[in-house]
């Protein structure tokens, strides 16, 4: 009777590996990636992750119902402490289902030392390959050598100055990135002096399918975190330091409906609810900032074309410069 | 290792002590443990209550909770509890949670009873001094009680406290309190100053472990004839006294940064918050992280270690197999050790620590697993052709080697830095946290209550309850933990008051419920337990020696044992892992037990 | 020891496993969802009237912690200022100088008018005939979105979003006020800061600027963007701040005319307040009211064909008389006084050279602000005073201000 105790840990392990097993196709999973695959690390973390999750996995399972199978076999008579080698006489018995497996084994099993070692190389080896092949992927998502330099041609540059409890982004005016383009090397004090003209909004963060873009991240006040699930993106905000991120998006999720520029295919007026969920990414702050860390969101808008995305920041540029109050409102 | 001498420090006969000597401010190692231990179990319900507060802010976020809304959030606040508070009850769960329930615990209440009696001695090597290791405590929790009443509320930056969100102050002479929150004041002072006293007491009490443990073992007793427990709290408090006084310097900067405004943590350059504004200073928040991790790091496999040691020998006891590769896993622990003093910037990945040394910490924290599947492997290779005694020791045990499993292994995503840019601050973090802290930690707690309690109070636990409590603990936890994992790989973020406010968080709120639902009821099954070891204080006193035939030095002393421990001073002839021999009657050989022409010396430790 | 071989005990298993989950459905049950519980009431105002302007100019600003008690926590090291304090807290009103009666009466009244949280209205309809013809509520009525759908699903909106800074009855009083400075608005006084519109300190907001500052937040304060919230919760926000603020209006001269003519009968009171009020914002929600520039030509961000614009604005600010700006806003805002708002907190005039602007950052946004002034605060209106133009050459001389490199392209010299 007590071999049911087996029955509990082998229901709950189970249990464990079945719901991985359905998260994926009830969406409890992996929000969707659309970071630009080659030459970024976008795609890679989701393949380290993966990779990790099926040896992870493979040893869970492999050690778990070893496990089981131990509490189920060697079950003893409670109370009844009669010496356990007195009831396996030296010899390894168990049911011949595994014993194919088994007796190959057993040479490694009776000699104690070199299992030991057995199961101490195989792992170091095992971890050693998945520490020195996502060197290069962490180099390329945090190291500074690595990424875009401001005054690089085909690099859009933005500041986003986080507060409690928002994201302030702003943006260089068009005429200003025009340019830069002919001359890089006034691209590379955006971060340190704000121009009048820049284009600044709240919680907004645009880009372009394809473009590379270049992040100063500031903070104002306290740590926050910048982080943006669909691009596999993480960064603390540390005050008194203006840290660099940099990503890439080969999706867009943005095109103008009516008089502006939205996400989601647009929203339902009456529920509010994007008509396309699927197409709304958003920025979160990662890192406790105070009693509003749960609101401080914004959203990433990524333009198909960079000829859309400059006719969004006229429009917003517009915005900004409103003189007459009964033009837009 | 040198055979001990016993000091005679005291005259085997002396003065009846009264009751507050024997009982209150007593010097004796066993009560002292008990004092630590009933203490703790107190801070583990307050604990435990903050985190149904969490979780249940957490499953229902718009709703009203019942008799509680009513009856603290009247008037303009509507009802509905405040992000702050939230903030207030996360971060006072953890801080209570590790500095008052496990760290004590484990190296308090297990360490001060089971260490003397492992090794043979009468008591610690310094009796007064681990007498104030457990009142230095008592600032500390009245320092951390009187906190939920500052004002502000309690502290709630977080466990971890970062600057600047903990650390900012008004400008000189204008208070303690904390523009950046309210919870960052008075509350935050207070917490500061208590953590100081649970450091200073962790500092005695390992001073005294190191000290007892080489100096006082029982004649024959070498070290690696010590059981798992004695060489886990014995590594524990190698790691708390290098650790420890990192993470009091860190407090006292933190409390001057708050107090005299110093700038050890405050950046250069204007901080705003609304009208109010602060800074200039002079200093760098990273730093606190550095030194902050430096203990924090450390601190977890504190709080791990010890629960390896006991599950160790309760495996043994019970499943009647001397314990695999000994010597191995005395090394891992070592190993664990020692590697767990150069990982600490695992926490710090994403912090804005210069990413090189990112790579370097991610090297060195994911040979970190290594030791720790060794010991896994070990411990199946104990079960395997045991005698399986399912007591509720051994049932908490188990629990720990397979939870601790999943645990281990959701490390190694974290290692991993470029996953971790992704799962850092997710609730992938509180899976794992939780997984070997409640898991492992807790699993590995219940399993020592139950296995020493015999020891302890000369009375048994009620088996029954015990298996009751373990079969719905071990199911409740399960699912309250599990999902956790798959929230985090959804991106849930952690420490969010309402986490339906994003599309992409949103969509989980069912698992959210769910998980809150069986928070409630893990919570009210801890009730069991409680009553259990509460009622049982009061059974019938059996005082059997050594119910459970079991090997090791303190089975040979009356339950309880008494001032002095042995009847007689143990002289020890093997190691504890002596069962199963072939050709024996019984399947167990004690320490103590001598064979015909048996000496101390000649029988090598069977690993 | 083994498991199984315990006899249960009939109502054993049932006790066992009943008891986790009893607990957890009486904890589940007792869960409302979303709104309010409809047995809550807005509680009746206890903190006392402050008159609208007072004279005491405070040193410093209060500590986190001190509001909503900051009037009577606030000390001075000054002891004469602490003396002319004290003796203007004199003329404070406090409510609960009413009798207790009367306090229900009024209660139960706004609660006829004004509703419940859980079911919020503004009835109109019950008032008396010549009042609902002067407000022409039948028509005007939409106009403002109070209907009672809008405001419930406001209601819901604001308990999620807003309560927990704004208060239950929108008295900048919840739990997170006293740690936020600037603190939150306090709707009652029906006073709003940021408004384009016509009219003295009673005038009221549009719609459309309680939208713009929804969508931006007021950036340096604890008021975040809500921009993503779905933008019919945010019109039925609007409509339900609306609400508080006229119960809060409505309450605010109840009690004060109560307390300084205690013979007045509470029918007329309310009868006489309450078409003010609603009068008031009806006429914000006109398009008459809206203040339309009438120069036409300016140009932003200024560029050099607007130097003359920017040297005019620069004077206009240092001058002593017309706009004399520079005499609030101290070196540029960067050493103003501090000063007692309409709400009874503390505030000074902004710091100009900051690039950051609570009102909103548009041209069009300081042009209501230079032309209305500021409602609540020490910022006067200079509409009658300037002309159109000359507004538009200060704002472009602010927009300048800011920026070093700008300043040095028009030639703008201060230290």
């Amino acid at each position: 009777m007590h071999k049911w105790w087996s029955l509990l840990f082998g229901t709950v392990m189970t249990a464990a590996v079945l719901l991985f097993v359905v998260a994926f196709p009830l969406g409890w999973w992996l929000p969707e990636n659309i970071a630009i695959g080659t030459g970024n690390y976008g795609k890679r973390v989701d393949n380290l992750f993966y990779l990790i999750l099926w040896i992870t996995g493979f040893f869970f399972i492999l050690t778990e119902a070893i496990m089981v199978y131990f509490l189920f076999v060697y079950a003893g008579d409670q109370g009844n402490l009669t010496p356990a080698n007195r009831k396996y006489g030296g010899e390894l018995k168990p049911p011949s289902l595994f014993g194919f497996i088994i007796r190959p084994l057993a040479r490694l099993i009776h000699d104690q030392h070199r299992l030991e070692l057995a199961w101490s190389i195989v792992p170091a080896i095992i971890l050693i390959i998945i520490a020195v092949t996502q060197i290069s992927a962490w180099e390329a998502i945090k190291y500074q050598s690595k990424m875009p330099s401001p005054g690089g041609v085909g690099v859009q540059q933005i500041e986003v100055s986080a507060r409690q409890f928002e994201w302030r982004v702003r943006y260089p005016s068009l005429a200003r990135m025009d340019d830069w383009q002919k001359e890089p090397k006034y691209a590379e004090d955006f971060s340190e002096v704000a121009h009048l003209d820049d284009i600044r909004l709240v919680n907004e963060v645009h880009t372009w399918v394809g473009q590379k873009v270049l992040v100063h991240l500031k903070t104002r006040d306290v740590i926050h975190s910048f982080y943006l699930p669909n691009l596999r993106l993480k960064q603390d905000a540390l005050p008194g330091k203006t840290i660099r991120v940099w990503f890439q998006a080969e999706k867009a999720n943005t095109r103008k409906i009516g008089d502006d520029w939205v996400d989601g295919d647009g929203y339902d007026p009456q529920s509010g609810k994007p008509n396309n969920p699927e197409k709304v990414w958003e920025l979160a702050c990662a890192e406790l900032c105070g009693w509003g860390h749960y609101k401080m969101i914004g959203k990433l808008y990524v333009h198909e074309t960079e000829a859309d995305f400059r006719a969004w920041m006229e429009h917003a540029r517009g915005k900004q410069y409103l003189t007459d109050p009964r033009k837009t409102e | 290792m040198s055979v001990s001498q016993h000091p005679e420090t005291h005259a085997l006969e002396h003065a009846e002590l009264g009751f507050i000597r024997k009982y209150i401010f007593s010097t004796d190692h066993k009560i002292i443990g008990i004092q630590f231990l009933f203490s703790s179990l107190i801070f583990l319900i307050i604990g435990g209550l903050l985190a149904l507060l969490v979780r249940i802010q957490l499953g229902w976020p718009h709703s009203e909770i019942p008799i509680l809304g009513k009856a603290w959030w009247a008037g303009s606040a509507g009802n509905r509890m405040p992000p702050e508070f939230y903030n207030m009850a996360f971060s006072m769960h953890a801080s209570v949670m590790i500095f008052f329930v496990i760290i004590p615990v484990l190296a308090g209440a297990f360490g001060n009873f089971t260490i003397p009696l492992m090794i043979g001695a009468k008591d610690m090597a310094f009796p007064t001094l681990n007498m104030c290791s457990y009142w230095f405590m008592w600032p500390a929790f009245i320092l951390i009680l009187l906190s939920f009443f500052a004002d502000g509320g309690a502290a709630g930056a977080g466990w971890t406290s970062y600057p600047t969100l903990a650390s900012i102050t008004m400008a000189a002479g204008e208070g303690m309190s904390s523009p950046a929150a309210p919870n960052s004041g008075m509350g935050q002072v207070l917490w500061l100053s208590a953590l100081l006293f649970v450091g200073v007491s962790s500092m005695m009490g390992s001073v005294n472990y190191i000290t007892t443990i080489i100096n006082m073992r029982a004649p024959g007793m070498t070290l690696f004839r010590m059981p798992m427990t004695t060489w886990a709290l014995f590594i524990t408090a190698i790691l708390q006294a290098f650790a420890l006084p990192v993470l009091t310097v860190a407090l006292i900067l933190q409390l001057l940064d708050k107090t005299i405004n110093t700038s050890f943590f405050l950046p250069p350059g204007n901080l705003l918050f609304g009208n109010w504004a602060t800074g200039p200073g002079g200093g760098q928040p990273l730093l606190w992280q550095h030194l902050f991790w430096f203990y924090s790091h450390p601190a977890v496999y504190i709080m791990i270690l010890p629960a390896m040691g006991m599950v160790s020998d309760v495996i043994s006891t019970f499943a009647r197999r001397p314990l695999f590769g000994y010597r191995a896993m005395v090394y891992s622990i070592a190993g664990i050790a020692g590697l767990g003093f150069i990982v600490w910037g695992h926490h710090m990945f994403q912090s804005g620590m210069d990413p090189r040394l990112g790579t370097g910490f991610m090297l060195a924290t994911i040979m970190i697993a290594l030791p720790s599947a060794v010991k896994v492997f070990n411990w199946l290779g104990t079960l395997w052709r045991g005698n399986l005694q399912f007591t509720s020791a051994m049932l908490n045990a188990l629990a720990f080697v397979s939870l601790f499993v999943i645990g281990g292994l959701s490390g190694i995503f974290m290692a991993a830095t470029p996953v971790d840019v992704y799962i850092h601050d997710t609730y992938f973090i509180v899976a794992h946290i939780h997984y070997v802290l409640f898991m492992s930690s807790i699993f590995g707690i219940f399993a020592g209550v139950y296995y020493w309690y015999p020891k302890m109070f000369g009375k048994r636990m009620n088996e029954t309850l015990g298996k009751i409590h373990f079969f719905f603990t071990f199911i409740a936890a399960n699912c309250t933990f599990y999902p956790m994992h798959i929230l985090g790989v959804a991106g849930l973020r952690r420490r969010i008051f309402d986490p339906s406010h994003t599309l992409f968080e949103g969509h989980l709120q069912g698992l959210n419920v769910f998980i809150s639902v069986s928070a409630l009821v893990l919570g009210v099954v801890q009730v069991i337990f409680f009553a259990n070891f509460i009622f049982s204080l009061f059974g019938k006193r059996i005082g059997e020696r050594n119910p459970w035939h079991s090997n090791t030095l303190e089975w040979t002393a009356p339950s309880p044992p008494p001032h002095g421990n042995f009847d007689t001073p143990p002289v020890v002839y093997r190691g504890p892992y002596e069962y199963d021999l072939p050709g024996l009657e019984e399947d167990y050989l004690p320490q103590t037990a001598r064979m015909p022409g048996q000496t101390i010396g000649t029988v090598p430790a069977h690993h | 020891m083994s498991f199984f071989s315990l006899r249960w005990k009939p109502g054993f298993r049932r006790q066992v496993y009943g008891l986790p989950i009893t607990f957890s459905l009486v904890v589940l049950s007792g869960c409302g969802d979303n709104e309010y519980s409809a047995d809550l009431r807005y509680p009746a105002r206890t903190d006392p009237l402050v008159p609208r302007k007072m004279d005491t100019v405070p040193p410093h600003l209060d500590k986190p912690g001190d509001f909503p008690a900051i009037l009577s926590k606030l000390h001075f090291t000054d002891e004469e200022l602490n003396k002319k304090f004290e003796a203007e807290k004199k003329n404070f009103l406090d409510p609960t100088n009413l009798n207790t009666k009367t306090r229900d009466q009024i209660e139960t009244r706004l609660e006829q008018l004004f509703g419940t949280p859980f079911k919020p209205k503004v009835d109109i309809q019950q008032l008396s005939e010549d009042v609902r013809q002067s407000l022409n509520w039948d028509e005007n009525r939409r106009l403002l979105r109070l209907d009672e759908n809008t405001l419930s699903q406001g209601s819901i909106a604001y308990r999620h979003h807003c309560l927990h800074c704004h208060g239950l009855p929108g008295d900048g009083r919840g739990p997170t006020s006293p740690w936020v400075n600037p603190h939150p608005r306090d709707f009652r006084l029906g006073i709003f800061k940021f408004t384009s519109t016509k009219g003295g300190n009673d005038r009221k907001p549009r719609r459309e600027d309680l939208l713009r500052t929804l969508k931006e937040g007021i950036e340096s304060t604890a008021m975040p963007s809500f921009a993503l919230l779905p933008e019919n919760d945010l019109q039925a926000i609007i409509s339900y701040v609306i609400h508080l603020s006229m119960r809060g209006d409505l309450e605010t001269n109840l009690i004060q005319r109560l307390l300084m003519e205690s013979d007045y009968s509470l029918k007329d009171a309310v009868e006489e307040n309450i078409g003010a009020i609603v009068a008031s914002w009806i006429n914000a929600a006109n398009p008459q009211s809206l203040i339309v520039p009438e120069a036409t030509n300016a140009v932003f961000p200024p560029g050099r064909e607007q130097r003359q614009s920017v040297k005019n604005g620069f004077d206009l600010f240092r001058s002593t008389k017309d706009a004399g700006c520079i005499g609030c806003h101290k070196d540029y805002g960067r050493q103003s006084d501090f000063f007692f708002d309409a709400w009874g907190t503390i505030g000074r005039a902004a710091d100009l050279t900051t690039g950051v602007y609570r009102g909103g950052r548009r041209p069009i946004d300081f042009y209501w602000r230079i032309h209305q002034g500021v409602n609540g605060s020490n910022m006067p209106s200079f509409g009658n005073l300037l002309k159109s133009e000359e507004i538009w050459d200060l704002v472009s001389f602010l927009q300048v201000l800011p920026h070093p490199k700008m300043r040095e392209m028009f030639d703008i010299q201060f230290d």
